[in-house]
């Protein structure tokens, strides 16, 4: 269980800002979900957090790791693991040779694969009999939980969830959620981005508005669903 | 000529290609461009190995091991200096860069070695006659030395970490680093096999024919040839290709005379280009 730390964070593509002086602690354990409209910058923050984009200025730790210098590689040895919301598996490999990939270039000397393996059918049965199955057939819900499964092979500290009901019917949607909240139970802390507002918040504690690539609020997930301005401009609520 | 006399030449012509043309994959899949160089360093594998077995003085064997190792060292370093500098820019400017690199090693070659012909210090074997058919000392050893690298790059692809590695990043960069894939290493690991490759096969186009500054040249085409009548992004795929170039090559000197044979492999490249652009395997691998 570590706390994510994310402070000060300007990051964008070409020289162009998209994010502007970002600042959100996740405390350890907790599960936060960044909320906002389209072009809010949601996944630039997704990304730079994940290392994939670098910082522009700020700070990102995980616990007491600094971690703003590391590309993506050093941040999943930290154990930080990122499940983006599309191209998110390899398609061209196994659903095994998939689940593999997700520890065994972690470095993690007497990783338990097979009891890893365990964990991840627990949660998703429907992965557990198909190993030998290309990854690049599965459908979109079942891809998103192999990618899930992948990013939980790597036991992660903490996990970064990029719209993780993006693309999924109203069954595979609770199922996801259910997912989520089972891991976070288990004690990973749960940073995540979700365009399906309602149902990111009511999973969440802690709820951040992201505008324009600005915070304008963090409190808690309840109060926010509370908020009257914000139930009136994001849930097209009465 | 019996027509399985004809189909055991195409396969071999088609597996001294095999090797080259797996290795231009392997370039295009993990480093998505096109390399020229691929010509250049077939010279300078087989020009390294005559070095190690007519200087040196070292066995036909152990001069190719030698040359693999330098090859791929060679490749590993020329990534250093120069591709590693332009990665992230568009396939074009990698494809005009490696033929940059192809004249420098073509050059240097010629440079030290002139213009002359050689050829390695082996001994030359009488054919082996199964009633009507030939088969060269050098055909058994082609088939044999290409049949264990297919073996080994295959094993390595599928059984082993680096060949996972590997995979990913072909498959996606970007998903491969959030794996915790450390890119830099598996593209040095990538050139060193695609050096060593290219060298084993140069030692068995050497063994085969003369070692002279344009022989890479005239594989070129035929090797970018057989990858692309693979699809160019399936390693194995283009060992397929190679095989199928070989055969239909030696066949079509049935019909046409010989002259014409490296025409047939272009009639045939251009007819899949028009009908099935992504190669003959590639329907296998999902892009989306």
């Amino acid at each position: 269980m570590q706390r994510l730390v994310i402070e000060g964070v300007c990051a964008g593509y070409a020289g162009r800002d998209i994010i502007h002086d970002v600042t959100v602690d996740v405390p350890a354990g907790s599960m936060v979900c960044v909320v906002g409209p389209n072009g809010s910058g949601k996944s630039t923050l997704m990304k730079t957090v994940a290392g994939l984009l670098p910082a522009r200025t700020g700070r990102i730790a995980i616990g007491d790791h600094d971690v703003t210098a590391l590309g993506a590689p050093g941040r999943a040895r930290a154990r930080l693991a990122y499940v983006p919301q599309e191209r998110n598996i390899f398609r061209n490999m196994s659903i095994g040779e998939n689940l593999r990939t997700g520890v065994e270039f972690l470095g993690i000397a007497g990783a338990k694969f097979e009891e890893r393996i365990e964990r991840v059918h627990a949660l998703f049965p429907d992965l557990a009999s198909r190993h030998r199955d290309q990854a690049g057939n599965l459908s979109g819900g079942q891809r998103q939980m192999l990618a899930f499964g992948c990013a939980l092979m790597a036991d992660p500290a903490v996990l970064l969830l990029d719209e993780p009901s993006a693309g999924l019917s109203p069954r595979y949607v609770d199922e996801m959620f259910e997912a989520i909240g089972r891991v976070h139970s288990s004690g990973i802390t749960v940073f995540m981005i979700e365009q399906n507002t309602r149902k990111g918040l009511e999973n969440s504690q802690m709820g951040v508005l992201l505008v324009s690539g600005q915070i304008r609020a963090a409190m808690s997930a309840a109060a926010l669903l509370r908020d009257e301005q914000f139930h009136r401009l994001y849930l097209g609520g009465h | 000529m019996h027509l399985v006399q004809l189909l055991i030449n195409g396969l071999v012509t088609g597996l001294i290609v095999a090797l080259p043309a797996l290795a231009l994959s392997f370039t295009f899949a993990i480093l998505r461009f096109a390399n020229f160089a691929i010509g250049a360093m077939l010279t300078f594998g087989a020009y390294t190995a005559y070095v190690l077995n007519v200087s040196v003085g070292l066995p036909i064997v152990w001069a190719a091991c030698g040359a693999a190792v330098v090859t791929g060292l060679v490749c590993v370093a020329t990534d250093r200096a120069v591709y590693r500098k332009l990665r992230g820019r568009t396939p074009v400017t990698l494809l005009v860069a490696s033929m940059g690199v192809a004249f420098f090693f073509e050059n240097v070659v010629r440079m030290v070695f002139g213009n002359a012909i050689r050829g390695f210090d082996v001994d030359v074997a009488r054919p082996i006659r199964f009633g009507e058919l030939r088969v060269n000392h050098e055909q058994i050893v082609t088939l044999s030395v290409t049949v264990a690298a297919l073996l080994g790059v295959w094993i390595l692809l599928t059984r082993t970490k680096l060949g996972r590695a590997m995979r990913a990043v072909a498959d996606d960069p970007e998903l491969a680093a959030v794996r915790g894939v450390d890119s830099d290493r598996v593209i040095a690991w990538t050139w060193f096999i695609v050096g060593g490759l290219t060298a084993i096969a140069a030692v068995l186009i050497g063994l085969d024919g003369a070692i002279e500054p344009l022989m890479g040249w005239n594989y070129v085409i035929i090797v970018f040839a057989a990858a692309i009548l693979g699809g160019l992004a399936s390693p194995m795929a283009a060992v397929a290709g190679a095989l199928l170039l070989g055969v239909t090559e030696e066949l079509a000197t049935l019909v046409l005379p010989s002259t014409y044979r490296t025409g047939v492999a272009f009639v045939l490249i251009a007819l899949l280009l028009l009908f099935r652009p992504w190669g003959l395997f590639g329907k296998s691998r999902v892009e989306r």
